[in-house]
């Protein structure tokens, strides 16, 4: 009966994970947005800056996630490696072990590195993949989208091989990562918050502590517990 | 699948295993049955852990430590303390999880803890000596040096055996403390739990698996103090 209960119990657990990407997508509401003046290139370039230096070219990182599905929760760890040459490597591990390997290449392909019997493949490719690409890796390129109402600065890049397109909110200066938003047909259905920003050791600036995720019918709250910065090959 | 999982559980449940009390057998051969024996002599338990997750394609372990309560009958508390704090209490009859973030413990809704609470019971029925008559799963050998004594389990299931090498529980040579287990992985990967500032049959406070309000681990540490 043991056996049975925890089989059950991390089936739904990791079902939970995942559930998001197989309910019905929740859309996330769509402001409207000015267009750019030719007075925010400043702003522009400073918040291209801000997302493509965000992250140290090298670290290590252990996560701890909470995740929120049809009003219950489960945890997990992460362990984060990354580097300029190999991108980001991610396992996540439960209470029985290794529950997957990924690692995202610097160009945003994806790699499944470890397959387990608690993890379905699909899921990894899917939903983990796309979380460590997203909120971890910056993007290649970003063009302007314009200001939000209240001067916030949208930046997105172009549309992928599936038609989405991640779209980069930030303060009115460009200095400060504030949202996230995934859309696909014209629609938001991933949103992330970065939160807690803090002077890691080590760090030029500060970084996201966490990260607020709400995706179809799961929120994920992703907190980075460590983060040890290490220099990248042919760092001085 | 469903063997895996009860062998991980099993293992979970070696994790926490107790120290036994004096007057448990010092001389070689020791028997699991004897090993068993010496555990269920103790009513509580207060350790500390340092737990290491090696895994092959990483440089550097996933490192967590915190601390481990136990109390007859199966009341337990797995609380870690870095690098995040994370407490899972069980009281006998049900589990509680509890997260600090945004400067404050939260209580999460947990899903299946009717499921949660029957892993946790296996668990202390580890604690309470009764893991030797499992052995239907598993081959044990116990292994005797100066320092220590070791017990491997190595799964009789073939597919099993294909995902779990084996698992090694360390103990001082007289008994009188669980100094370390490793779970070790095909392809490499282990685990390495470390135990130390062990207490045994120490009063708890008031608390210490409550699921709702539990006790401050500091309050805790305090009443393990020699």
């Amino acid at each position: 009966m043991t056996g049975r209960a925890a089989k059950t119990l991390l089936s739904l657990a990791l079902l939970a994970l995942v559930a998001g990407g197989c309910a019905p997508r929740n859309h996330f509401a769509v402001p409207s947005v000015q267009p750019v003046a030719a007075s925010d290139a400043a702003a522009v370039a400073r918040a291209e800056q801000t997302i493509q230096q965000l992250y140290p070219p090298q670290y290590r990182a252990i996560q701890r996630a909470i995740v929120t599905t049809g009003g219950k929760q489960f945890t997990c760890d992460g362990l984060l490696q990354t580097s300029p040459a190999t991108g980001l490597h991610l396992a996540i591990v439960s209470s029985f072990g290794v529950v997957t390997e990924v690692r995202v290449q610097p160009d945003g392909s994806m790699e499944l590195l470890k397959v387990t019997p608690l993890f379905r493949e699909d899921w990894s490719r899917r939903f983990v993949a796309r979380d460590l690409r997203w909120l971890f890796l910056p993007p290649a390129s970003l063009t302007p989208a314009g200001r939000l109402a209240d001067g916030s600065l949208v930046l997105q890049t172009t549309p992928d091989a599936a038609g989405v397109i991640a779209r980069y909110t930030f303060s009115p200066d460009g200095a400060r990562w504030l949202e996230l938003d995934l859309w696909h047909a014209g629609k938001s259905f991933y949103r992330a918050v970065p939160k807690n920003f803090h002077p890691f050791a080590g760090a030029a600036h500060e970084l996201p502590g966490s990260f607020a995720v709400t995706a179809g019918a799961y929120r994920l709250e992703l907190r980075i517990a460590e983060m040890i910065i290490t220099k990248a090959e042919g760092q001085p | 699948m469903k063997n895996f999982l009860r062998f991980k559980i099993i293992f979970g449940a070696l994790l926490l295993l107790p120290r036994p009390d004096a007057g448990a057998q010092t001389n070689p051969p020791v028997s699991l049955a004897q090993i068993s024996q010496a555990t269920g002599q103790a009513q509580t338990i207060f350790t500390r852990f340092v737990q290491e997750r090696h895994l092959s394609l990483f440089n550097d372990p996933l490192r967590s430590e915190g601390f481990l309560c136990f109390q007859k009958p199966g009341r337990i508390r797995w609380e870690t303390t870095a690098p995040y704090k994370s407490i899972l209490v069980s009281d006998g009859s049900g589990v509680a999880q509890f997260e600090w973030t945004d400067d404050r413990w939260k209580k999460l809704d947990l899903g299946l803890g009717d499921a949660l609470q029957q892993v946790v019971s296996q668990i202390a029925g580890v604690m309470d000596g009764r893991y030797a008559s499992d052995q239907g799963a598993y081959t044990a050998s116990v292994t005797n040096s100066a320092e220590e004594l070791v017990i491997t389990l190595v799964p009789k299931n073939e597919t099993l055996r294909k995902m779990m090498a084996a698992i090694e529980v360390h103990l001082a040579a007289d008994l009188k403390g669980t100094r370390r287990v490793v779970l070790r992985e095909t392809g490499g990967d282990y685990t390495d739990i470390q135990f130390s500032e062990q207490r045994v049959n120490l009063t708890l406070p008031p608390k210490t698996f409550d699921r709702s309000t539990p006790v401050d681990i500091e309050q805790i540490r305090a009443a393990a103090k020699p």
